[in-house]
């Protein structure tokens, strides 16, 4: 049985397909691949697989973690897992991984975030950068564009969903639908960024 | 780095709305639309309710499928949105489109919805409306697509029939190639030429071009344009008939999430109140070498984890040993479950269940569907209570604690001791499991009984609310023991579905008005309002009693008289007479031919049961 951790991206209308769905939607892919994974013991087996933070519906994401376990794997398997996954998502990365669990593996999140209207968003930048807004959990903060690239710690404690409801909560905005929200890795912060957890490769 | 999801017009509205999932596609299948082309004839399958129900309907599978092979028609699909996302769309002025590409419903050649329950009907107007399509036939101009309906619903059409072109009758596997042909050759003509051009197909009914009348005697049809009756199409040997070499997955859970196989088509158990044993016939199966073949290439094409063997009866499938020691291995290896949906009450069912993993995960369900014997046989339902006690036995021998019950209340001649004996099998069926020693429970269900057009029993009354109401907390009362539940089904939902189960044209009108007050899923507990259908009935002056709790004549010509099923009304009469001096008419499968009418059109087994 070999553990193998990957990332994979959700983007379009997958973002709404929700974060349980995942490992089916994984598994499944996998399979018609031709992958074998491994089952868990007990009276219902299922795929052994171990996914990331939660991330809520509604957050394009670019490289979220997760492990699985297969009977055998060579790195074919990656381009052959994504030409039979549905076009929303892609296999960003993956290799044989031995190590601790992804909750010990990553002490860092990063994502884009703007609103769908202006109205705010300049002040909200503001109130980031003068460490106004959330000081505790902001790790770093940045323009991109017309993004607030944002790198927040501990992701399995705070998470996408609870850093949108601080945002409504401040009544920068109504709620969800006013948040463009990417979560652009979750992985290891190497002091200016985050490094997802495996490696990205040209798949994208 | 760009993100157009953004852009997506649809983007703000699932961010706000329950299950966003239900409307962002991401499937895997063949789903991409081919490439534009003017001749092709666009199609859009329609299913009148949430997408993790319609996405579950093995038909729209096959029909899709079939579509992507057809070189002139391509397809798509839309599903009817939940009401919080109706609201948006309206607010923001989009249009309901198909979930493969967003295209308008407006713009396809032709929208076809499935007609699988009575109560999906407001949600035929919700979807039209909103995909920019006029409710009414008459109302539609050149540019809007035909509006066609197909499903069991097809057979008994007359309270939708205005806002309906065609009707499909039986396999769609028949009609819908030759609609193809039909709408891809009079491309450029008037509507009313095509609407007449698809009349001359075997099994399209066109509502416009049939004309009813109601009088003392029932209700008359008449048309110069269609001979009636419009006969039921089947596929005569199914044994190599079309199956999908590969489906849509969807990415998120739907009800029955797996690889769909269709074994066999038809039921002839004879069950008298059951219309789908009467609209499917004949019994027609495929062979277990094919069917294990198809489940090898889906299992691989599909990446599902469980496979469904689909049939009304699946126990019934006279390969099914054979397929299932065949297909084993190969399932086995792949570490794919199989489960079988419906099961017959008998030890032999619930010993091949016991044998599949999957069914083993939940809690078994049978369905003596009447409490005695003598509603039972009045029934024709074939089982005994020698076939309970042993099935019961057998489920709890083989480890299940939990045993699920169907039964029906409001069959005709049904008295209080078959309403008690609905209890004594529930605590019978207790007793057996505490004799197990188990932890068991015994969940009751009871449905309302609806007659059904096509039946033994269309010629019946319906209970009304009250009754239902009444034996139902009849029932309820008398379940005294913390270790079996009872439910039954909400009556006001029954008496509607009783009313469009046998309705007519007339009744058109008054769908448009409850869905123009705001009815919507009234298949759902929680949207459903019969004080809005009250209104509706009344302000378009029509008794809806007249429908459900009156009894009808023999000779009374029935609003679904010009639809030919194949099944003779000479042997749905002498069914109904059967029923009411309690005799049985055995499946003629393991007897004798019974003449339904399929006798001397192909039915396989009225010559003695050999493959033909």
């Amino acid at each position: 049985m070999i553990r193998v951790r990957l990332t994979y991206a959700k983007r379009g209308r997958g973002c709404f397909i929700p974060h349980i769905a995942m490992p089916q939607l994984l598994y499944r892919s996998g399979r018609r691949a031709g992958l074998v994974f491994a089952l868990t013991e007990g009276f219902t087996p299922r795929p052994r697989i171990s996914l990331g933070p939660e991330l809520p519906v509604g957050v394009v994401a670019l490289a979220e973690p997760a492990d699985m376990w297969v009977d055998s794997w060579n790195d074919d398997f990656l381009y052959q897992w994504n030409s039979c996954i549905p076009e929303a998502f892609t296999i960003t990365g993956a290799q044989i991984y031995e190590g601790p669990s992804l909750s010990k593996s990553c002490d860092a999140s990063g994502y884009l975030l703007s609103f769908r209207s202006p109205l705010n968003f300049d002040r909200f930048v503001d109130d980031v950068e003068e460490g106004i807004f959330l000081p505790q959990k902001i790790m770093h903060s940045s323009r991109d564009g017309a993004f607030l690239k944002l790198v927040l710690g501990s992701p399995f404690a705070f998470g996408a969903g609870s850093l949108v409801k601080r945002i409504v909560e401040a009544d920068y905005v109504k709620g969800w639908p006013d948040v463009h929200l990417v979560r652009t890795a979750v992985g290891v912060w190497n002091g200016t960024d985050v490094d997802p957890v495996v490696p990205q490769g040209d798949v994208i | 780095m760009k993100f157009p999801e953004f852009e997506d017009a649809l983007w703000p509205l699932l961010a706000q709305v329950s299950r966003p999932s239900r409307y962002a596609g991401c499937e895997w299948g063949p789903v991409k639309p081919k490439e534009p082309d003017p001749s092709l004839v666009r199609f859009c399958l329609a299913f009148p309710d949430v997408y993790e129900i319609g996405m579950s309907y093995v038909g729209f599978q096959i029909l899709y499928s079939l579509l992507k092979h057809l070189p002139r028609a391509d397809v798509e699909r839309a599903y009817c949105p939940w009401i919080d996302m109706e609201d948006l769309l309206r607010k923001n002025n989009l249009l309901l489109g198909s979930i493969e590409t967003d295209r308008p419903l407006s713009t396809f050649d032709a929208v076809g919805f499935t007609l699988q329950y009575e109560l999906s009907f407001t949600n035929i107007l919700t979807m039209l409306d909103l995909g920019g399509i006029p409710l009414y036939s008459e109302e539609r101009g050149e540019s809007d697509p035909i509006v066609f309906a197909g499903g069991p619903g097809a057979l008994t059409p007359e309270p939708i029939a205005p806002f309906i072109d065609a009707f499909c009758l039986g396999a769609g596997e028949i009609t819908l190639p030759q609609m193809v042909d039909v709408l891809a050759e009079t491309k450029g003509l008037s509507r009313d030429e095509r609407l007449l051009a698809l009349s001359r197909i075997e099994g399209v009914y066109v509502p416009s071009l049939v004309d009813v009348t109601y009088g003392e005697e029932g209700v008359s049809f008449s048309s110069v344009h269609q001979a009636l009756p419009i006969k039921r199409q089947v596929i005569q040997d199914f044994r190599g008939a079309f199956y999908p070499d590969s489906l849509i997955v969807p990415a998120a859970g739907i009800v029955h999430d797996r690889v769909p196989v269709e074994i066999f088509r038809g039921c002839t158990r004879g069950c008298r109140f059951c219309q789908a044993g009467i609209i499917y016939r004949p019994v027609r199966e495929r062979t277990p070498e094919e069917i294990k073949e198809i489940i090898q290439r889906l299992v691989l094409a599909s990446g599902w984890e469980e496979v469904g063997l689909v049939s009304l009866a699946s126990c019934d499938f006279s390969g099914l040993n054979t397929l299932l020691n065949d297909v084993a291995p190969f399932l086995d290896e792949k570490g794919v479950k199989l489960s079988l949906p419906s099961l017959r009450m008998d030890s032999f069912s619930v010993d091949l269940a016991a044998n599949l993993e999957i069914m083993r995960r939940g809690g078994l369900t049978f369905a003596p569907e009447a409490g005695t014997q003598r509603l039972r046989d009045v029934i024709n339902k074939g089982v005994t209570e020698e076939n309970i006690d042993n099935s019961l036995n057998a489920a709890f021998n083989h480890g299940w604690n939990r045993v699920k019950l169907y039964f029906m209340m409001g069959l005709p001649t049904e008295t209080e001791e078959d309403l008690k004996g609905i209890i004594d099998i529930a605590l019978h069926a207790l007793s057996i499991g505490k004799a197990c020693k188990r932890n068991v429970n015994i969940a009751v269900s009871v449905a309302g009984f609806v007659p059904k057009g096509h039946t033994p029993f269309q010629w019946e009354r319906q209970n009304s609310i009250d009754e239902l109401r009444e034996k139902g907390q009849f029932l309820k009362h008398q379940i005294y023991n913390r270790r079996v539940s009872l439910k039954y089904h909400e009556p006001e939902q029954t008496f509607l579905e009783g009313v469009f189960a046998r309705g007519d044209r007339r009744l058109a009108k008054v769908i448009e008005s409850a869905w123009r007050k705001g009815a919507r899923f009234d298949g759902w507990s929680e949207t459903f309002s019969l004080q809005r259908w009250f209104s509706a009935f009344e302000e378009n002056d029509i008794d809806p009693l007249f429908y459900t709790t009156r009894q009808r004549s023999h000779s009374e010509h029935l609003p679904w008289d010009h639809i030919d099923t194949g099944v003779s009304r000479a042997f749905l009469w002498s069914e109904h007479e059967k029923a009411v001096k309690k005799q049985l008419t055995p499946d003629c499968r393991w007897s004798h031919c019974h003449g339904c009418g399929w006798q001397n059109n192909g039915c396989q087994w009225s010559k003695g049961g050999s493959l033909l």
